[in-house]
């Protein structure tokens, strides 16, 4: 029988992630980690319905691997669904808080978890895309945040003006991350790239002193495997 | 051209009579080693100017001269007071709109000629719009915009000659992009690191109304003495005459490199890189059984001859649509859609639930539109989906590509 609190077992979680990590992982390393059978199920599913040119589905499957490589060392992100037959299609359940606002008159609400539709296009590949293209905030609903935009179009999450062409995966997946979890954001209203929600980020601007939602990086932060985040060039 | 083109065409005051005009022919020689027909390969020429600057002006002028069947030219900016610098205009000239001015200047020149203005950007321009063109002359300053017009010109197999100077060096490129096929080289292939890099940093994004809208931040301008402006345009217009008539050795996927310190040129072979992360797939031009409208997917596919591999694997692209899976309300209520609906659509009826409007969702709708997501549809015409009124479909398996023009966009094709 398990006595192990909620706390104690997400630091159990945590530290057999990073004890199955060699110390000197490195982010570069995805490509090349072997995955473990429910993770290779879901890669194997996707690569026979990939489609597109030779050049295309080479790129979606590196990309593809290191996405569930990501998943399968974070335990942060969980890869519901991956589709690979035209554009990169991923539905994602990512372990973050999400600030949210139900109620206009009432009270912030943190939700632990964000569920995200993520669609890489094919020209993303060869051609800088605005940072609202990639990501969008499925559940939960009435996101709180100056860079989320409202329901009616789709609450697409802005990872800055431009994104660069031919941005890995793994990296939106990190600025996502960073969005939502208020450890970058972007509240200048006049900057014209970034807020997609003004009452947002003026109350944001306002309550600085929650921010940001968690000090915690992607990765844990046992045995310093965080650091390996920030050493990738974003 | 039809009435939804963004293109205007120009028109004459009818004053201005061309009656006094002379033939073309008139100063055409016989050119050595030249075709019998050379005036009727100019006179059938249509062309595709991108940019209306100190090359593309030039190369536009020189164009009505030619007295080309039909000219178009593209440009989203205006003449400043510093392009009476480097460009062929006149100071009444600032102010105007780069595309505009040189059309009108075209058609002065060459009445018989359909000449069209649009005053916006090439991405805007509709893939059947651009089918109809022979040659495209690509004389902007911008890198994405290289890439978009050759990736477009690749896949439609229409050759782009581009002319490009570096002013401090007195040198000037003509890049011939023959565009013949997938092993052919286009404009990234050649692209150093620094130049993708470049292509980042010189793009940004507006997020102000979430419609796409893209923007080139401020770049350096065109520093350049003007007549290696006008002696680029007209190598380029040189070329591209050479292609068209056949003369000399071909100049197909060449570099052109001019210097005018030494008066050296140098020709070199411009070669596909393996490595080149764009799509070199060209899209085989062919009808429909029907006008497209009444065609279903699986017409499409058949006279595509994307069955006959049964590998599912295919895929279609809807002039100007995408395919909703699902549309959801402000309240969460998600609704199953299966139609094809225009990327500006606002709304797509109004929920079961709250009654308020249902969007289309980005996570849920698709441009490419794999066949297995529209398996339920197949049988269906695409105007019964949505698709009414479109120009071209594209059926994409393996590789290998269709592009299915309606009548009034394959007729004429060279």
């Amino acid at each position: 029988m398990n006595n192990q609190t909620p706390a104690e077992a997400e630091a159990t979680n945590l530290r057999s992630v990073a004890e199955r990590l060699p110390a000197d992982f490195d982010l570069t390393q995805l490509g090349k980690m072997t995955l473990d059978a429910h993770h290779s199920r879901l890669l194997q599913f996707a690569q026979t319905t990939c489609g597109g040119s030779p050049i295309w589905r080479n790129r979606k499957l590196a990309d593809a691997h290191e996405l569930l490589a990501l998943a399968q060392v974070s335990h942060r992100l969980a890869v519901l669904f991956l589709d690979l037959r035209e554009d990169v299609r991923a539905h994602l359940m990512m372990r973050a808080p999400v600030p949210c606002l139900p109620d206009p008159t009432g009270a912030l609400r943190i939700e632990p978890a964000a569920e995200l539709g993520l669609v890489y296009p094919k020209a993303a590949v060869v051609e800088p895309q605005p940072g609202y293209s990639f990501v969008c905030l499925l559940n939960p609903l009435h996101a709180w945040h100056a860079n989320i935009g409202p329901l009616s179009t789709g609450q697409r999450i802005c990872l800055g003006a431009t994104l660069p062409a031919g941005i890995r995966l793994r990296e939106i997946i990190f600025l996502v991350y960073r969005a939502l979890t208020l450890q970058a954001a972007q509240f200048n209203a006049f900057d014209v790239a970034g807020v997609m929600n003004g009452a947002a980020a003026d109350w944001w601007q306002r309550n600085s002193d929650k921010m940001p939602l968690t000090h915690e990086s992607f990765i844990c932060s046992e045995r310093g495997v965080s650091s390996a985040v920030t050493r990738t060039t974003l | 051209m039809t009435k939804r083109d963004r293109f205007i065409e120009i028109s004459l005051r009818t004053d201005a009579s061309s009656s006094s005009l002379p033939e073309f022919n008139a100063r055409l020689p016989l050119l050595m080693g030249g075709p019998e027909d050379a005036e009727q390969l100019f006179a059938s020429m249509k062309a595709l100017v991108i940019g209306g600057g100190g090359i593309g002006g030039e190369i536009t002028q020189h164009l009505g001269r030619w007295q080309i069947e039909e000219l178009a030219v593209v440009d989203p900016k205006r003449f400043k007071s510093e392009s009476l610098l480097t460009h062929s205009i006149p100071p009444e000239a600032v102010g105007e709109s780069k595309a505009f001015y040189a059309a009108r200047l075209a058609k002065r020149l060459s009445p018989r000629t359909r000449v069209f203005a649009l005053e916006g950007m090439f991405e805007s321009l509709s893939l059947s719009d651009l089918a109809r063109f022979d040659v495209v002359f690509l004389a902007t300053d911008g890198l994405l915009a290289e890439v978009q017009v050759s990736q477009a010109c690749l896949s439609l197999g229409i050759p782009v000659v581009q002319g490009s100077v570096h002013g401090e060096s007195l040198c000037g490129h003509v890049r011939f992009f023959g565009h013949g096929g997938p092993e052919a080289p286009c404009a990234a292939c050649g692209f150093t690191r620094e130049e993708w890099s470049h292509l980042n940093r010189s793009t940004v994004f507006s997020c102000e109304g979430l419609d796409a809208k893209r923007t080139t931040a401020a770049s350096e301008p065109t520093m350049s003495l003007s007549p290696l402006c006008s002696l680029i345009a007209q190598l380029a217009l040189l070329q591209y005459a050479r292609d068209r008539l056949g003369l000399g050795v071909p100049v197909r996927d060449t570099v052109l490199e001019y210097c005018a310190y030494t008066h050296q040129t140098v020709v070199t072979k411009l070669h596909r890189n393996a490595d080149c992360p764009c799509d070199h797939v060209t899209l085989r031009r062919t009808a429909p059984p029907r006008p497209l409208a009444e065609c279903s997917l699986d017409d499409l596919e058949q006279a595509a001859g994307a069955s006959e591999n049964g590998d599912g694997a295919v895929s279609f692209e809807v002039e100007n649509s995408i395919w909703a899976d699902r549309a959801r309300c402000q309240c969460g209520e998600w609704r199953p859609l299966g139609q094809f609906v225009s990327r500006a659509a606002a709304s797509v009826g109004r929920c079961r639930k709250c009654h308020g409007m249902m969007t289309v969702h980005p996570f849920h709708s698709y441009r490419l539109v794999p066949a297995s997501a529209v398996e339920f549809f197949r049988n269906q015409s695409l105007g019964e989906l949505g698709a009414s009124g479109i120009r071209w479909a594209v059926v994409r398996c393996n590789g290998r590509a269709a592009l299915f023009l309606n009548a009034a966009q394959t007729e004429g094709q060279s």
